[in-house]
């Protein structure tokens, strides 16, 4: 995860001349060392982690049923693979993930565009759009699972409904900062509402699309754990609360671990997303 | 693209008793921009228009880019109504109003897109007219990458390359540095010599205008009108040297007392100027437009 660049990284940097830019990457260290050089930190600070736990073990001597050790969770995790839950519970989640995800974007970007451009559409969607951003969508899963069932369905619908606010708000925001003297200076060269559209807002909507795709995500991943947790509707969410209830602690927190990875690909994914499309900004939005 | 209309023997622009008008946001009040202003531009002139802050300068000159629309009187490019932007004139805006999405090379581009003329010569066509600006070697930058005087040449060649038969050019040199706006003053001077096309300019330099103009329209407060034309009768090419010059010194007393006379009654100048928008224009078409 290490080799992610942080924002604002790439915005400080000022550009060579084209004619040094080739110069510019000697000396070179080979590939391998450099992405060594580049995951220390990471791996440094989870070396730390491990003897933390350890060390805590150590300390507190807790009953292993409540707080096993980092080998029983590594044993609990191999295991888990090879009896068959590990990798149906990751696909299971991941595909409730996806299916849910791809739905908000297929209708949360251009419906969030279309508000933003109708300042009425604006007015007469806000007060909805913003009440259903205060509440927590986690309020709705009883009503959810009392039409859909305790399915794959029902998590999918949560995951939608989670990202597709935070993602309508941000392309709408994002329409409303659409500058307005190159929306001129486009005019200037003849463009019609469309060419508006398309080469000005909608460029310069892309950095707020982003941020509503990994707002999307962090929510949307939230909805789906409350289903699994609580539903029990299969995934690593579930299988997390079948370990507790068997008070398997270990492989338990196996499957916590998985999640908290699965998790951080997902933030991974979607700041890299974010960085692409924002990398001609001067400012940064985090 | 009227290159044989500009044949004809009439002024390229003509304005005629042009009254602008803008709403102001906040109490919907009327602010009268530009009251009865007439103004001609013949061809192949550099006309400099200079005059207090809000005075309606750049109000003309969205008016001749078809910007924004007169509500009495008409403005007539080569005896035509202006009834919107067109392939025949082009605007330098002085805030560049470069798209930061898009490459310098992207951003020459632009215009052409706009305008639908994009094909197998265009990449020839961008790269002669970012060299023309000095910009070669910065094809691939993005603007923020590159200064404000490097911004305004992209703008400069953007507007350049649709080869307009009319530059509109919105205090393009306000922004940047006092020895960048003297240099890309000089390489203005040059490039237009060679492409010819007459030029509205707005400033508010009274030496930029002295020493890039065929006139000087000075304004007077709002709501503007032409105070006076002062010809502008130096020998070209004008340099520093040319601001030595007795006439140059002249001339540069006479706008001056003439801009005295026009101190905004209240203290506008130093005022963050209202919001307003252009009457009979929707939202896409004007926001925050400035007087």
């Amino acid at each position: 995860m290490s080799d992610i660049t942080g924002p604002g990284e790439h915005t400080t940097r000022i550009a060579p001349p084209p004619s040094a830019m080739h110069e510019r990457r000697k000396p070179k260290r080979s590939v391998w060392s450099q992405r060594l050089r580049d995951r220390l930190p990471g791996l440094l600070s989870f070396a730390g982690f491990i003897f933390l736990w350890y060390a805590m073990i150590w300390i507190f001597d807790p009953d292993p049923i409540l707080f096993p050790t980092p080998a029983a969770v590594w044993d609990a995790f191999i295991e888990a693979l090879q009896d068959g839950t590990m990798v149906p519970a990751v696909t299971d989640s991941m595909y409730a993930m996806l299916v849910g995800l791809t739905l908000s974007l297929v209708i949360g970007i251009p419906l969030g565009l279309v508000i933003g451009m109708s300042p009425t559409a604006d007015l007469l969607t806000s007060p909805y759009l913003w009440g259903f951003f205060a509440m927590p969508r986690i309020a709705l899963a009883p009503i959810i699972i009392l039409i859909t069932g305790f399915g794959m369905q029902t998590k999918v619908i949560l995951v939608f409904l989670s990202a597709v606010i935070p993602l309508m708000l941000s392309c709408k925001d994002g329409v409303h900062t659409a500058d307005a003297s190159l929306m001129a200076a486009a005019r200037s060269f003849g463009a019609n509402k469309l060419d508006l559209f398309g080469r000005i807002i909608v460029p310069g909507t892309l950095p707020f699309i982003a941020s509503g795709i990994r707002n999307g995500i962090s929510r949307g991943f939230v909805g789906l754990l409350v289903i699994e947790l609580t539903v029990g509707s299969g995934g690593i969410g579930t299988e997390v609360m079948r370990s507790m209830r068997q008070f398997d602690t270990a492989r338990m927190f196996a499957f916590a671990g998985v999640l908290i990875v699965f998790a951080m690909v997902l933030i991974g994914i979607s700041r890299r997303l974010e960085n692409y499309a924002s990398r001609w900004r001067e400012d940064v939005v985090v | 693209m009227s290159t044989t209309s500009g044949m004809n023997r009439g002024p390229a622009v003509q304005a005629r008793d042009v009254v602008v008008e803008y709403e102001r946001t906040r109490d919907k009040t009327t602010l009268v921009a530009l009251e009865d202003f007439s103004l001609d531009v013949a061809e192949g002139e550099f006309v400099a228009i200079v005059g207090p802050s809000g005075c309606g300068k750049s109000t003309f000159l969205n008016a001749v880019a078809g910007l924004i629309f007169p509500v009495a009187g008409e403005v007539l490019v080569r005896g035509k109504t202006v009834t919107g932007p067109g392939r025949d004139r082009a605007v330098v805006f002085q805030d560049y109003a470069l798209m930061p999405w898009r490459t310098v090379e992207a951003n020459v581009r632009f215009g052409l897109e706009m305008q639908r003329r994009v094909d197998k010569d265009t990449p020839a066509k961008v790269a002669r007219y970012i060299e023309m600006v000095g910009l070669t070697g910065f094809e691939k930058a993005y603007p923020r990458e590159l200064s404000g005087g490097m911004r305004q040449r992209v703008g400069l060649a953007r507007a350049l390359v649709t080869e307009p038969d009319l530059l509109l050019m919105d205090e393009p040199f306000a922004a940047v540095d006092a020895m960048t706006r003297e240099i890309m003053q000089d390489e203005l001077a040059k490039i237009v010599a060679t492409t010819g096309q007459p030029i509205i300019f707005i400033t508010h330099s009274v030496d930029e205008a002295i020493t890039l103009g065929d006139r000087i329209a000075v304004i007077t407060n709002r709501p503007g009108r032409i105070k006076e034309i002062v010809e502008v009768n130096l020998p070209r090419p004008r340099s520093r040297a040319s601001r030595q010059l007795p006439e140059f010194q002249r001339l540069r007393d006479h706008v001056w007392d003439l801009l005295a006379e026009e101190r905004p009654a209240r203290a506008e100048a130093g005022l963050v100027p209202e919001v307003t928008v252009p009457l009979g224009t929707d939202r896409l078409d004007g926001r925050g437009a400035d007087v």
